[in-house]
């Protein structure tokens, strides 16, 4: 299994994510520091691995920081895209 | 840099450690202690908070004022010091009606209150610790205190524990 998930491509891997990982949803939106991240970090610690966490969050602090410091703690950044206005969404995997 | 880099970018290898001393009991105070313990711990640091003198209140079971401690002094100043939800502000305390205000504040501008901090803290397992020498002289003991209280600290053991990472006295 493990050979096999190697040999698929990157976006071939994220395509069978999210078909066959679970994926939440957070929104943040209307959270300020330090609840931006507290609350992702707190959902992150609920899911199971390889299951994502898709956030919605706002510029700023909150886009700049939630996917660094995801990152920083060994979680994988799949996606970071813009919705509407202010909003950015950030697909999260554990 | 934009944010797709940064979350792409390398793995720190330094350890993170953040220690507070959490001297002050009163409401702005806390504030500031457990939004930095919730934010450190959220972005990967390990978080020590020692309390120790007012700042014990934080961590009292009895969120109100009570009659906690060993002995009539002790147990008359418990009552005045209170627990969290009796903590005053710092200035313009206006005999405990400041705090309230700043409660509805908090909650209307959706900015977590110092209670959802404190509970924030506690899931992400913050280590709090209360300090020995003012519990002696408060006459409180570890039950006193909530559960996630890890330990009973003297000064040289928050010293070990603190080392190698930044502390901070509030």
């Amino acid at each position: 299994m493990l050979r096999s998930w190697n040999c698929l491509k990157v976006e071939e891997q994220y395509l069978f994510n999210l078909f066959y990982m679970a994926t939440f949803k957070l929104d943040i939106t209307r959270e300020h520091c330090p609840m931006t991240f507290v609350k992702t970090k707190i959902e992150l610690s609920k899911l199971k691995s390889g299951d994502v966490l898709e956030v919605l969050l706002t510029e700023g602090e909150p886009l700049q920081n939630v996917p660094k410091s995801s990152t920083e703690q060994g979680f994988k950044v799949l996606e970071i895209s813009h919705v509407e206005g202010l909003v950015h969404k950030v697909l999260i995997q554990k | 840099m934009g944010a797709t880099d940064i979350a792409l970018g390398k793995l720190p290898t330094e350890p993170k450690k953040l220690s507070l001393i959490s001297f002050s009991g009163d409401f702005d105070k806390l504030v500031a202690t457990f939004t930095l313990a919730t934010g450190a711990a959220a972005i990967g640091y390990e978080v020590n908070i020692f309390f120790t003198f007012w700042g014990l209140d934080a961590i009292k079971k009895k969120h109100g004022r009570a009659f906690v401690g060993k002995g009539f002094l002790p147990k008359l100043f418990g009552y005045f010091m209170g627990g969290l939800r009796s903590s005053p502000v710092s200035r313009l305390n206006f005999l405990g009606l400041s705090p309230k205000i700043f409660r509805y504040l908090m909650r209307k501008n959706n900015v977590a209150t110092l209670e959802e901090l404190v509970e924030a803290a506690k899931v992400l397992e913050v280590n709090m610790y209360a300090c020995e020498m003012a519990m002696h002289i408060l006459g409180l003991e570890k039950n006193d205190f909530i559960h996630e209280v890890k330990g009973v600290l003297g000064v040289a053991t928050f010293l070990e524990l603190s080392e190698g990472g930044r502390t901070i006295f509030i």
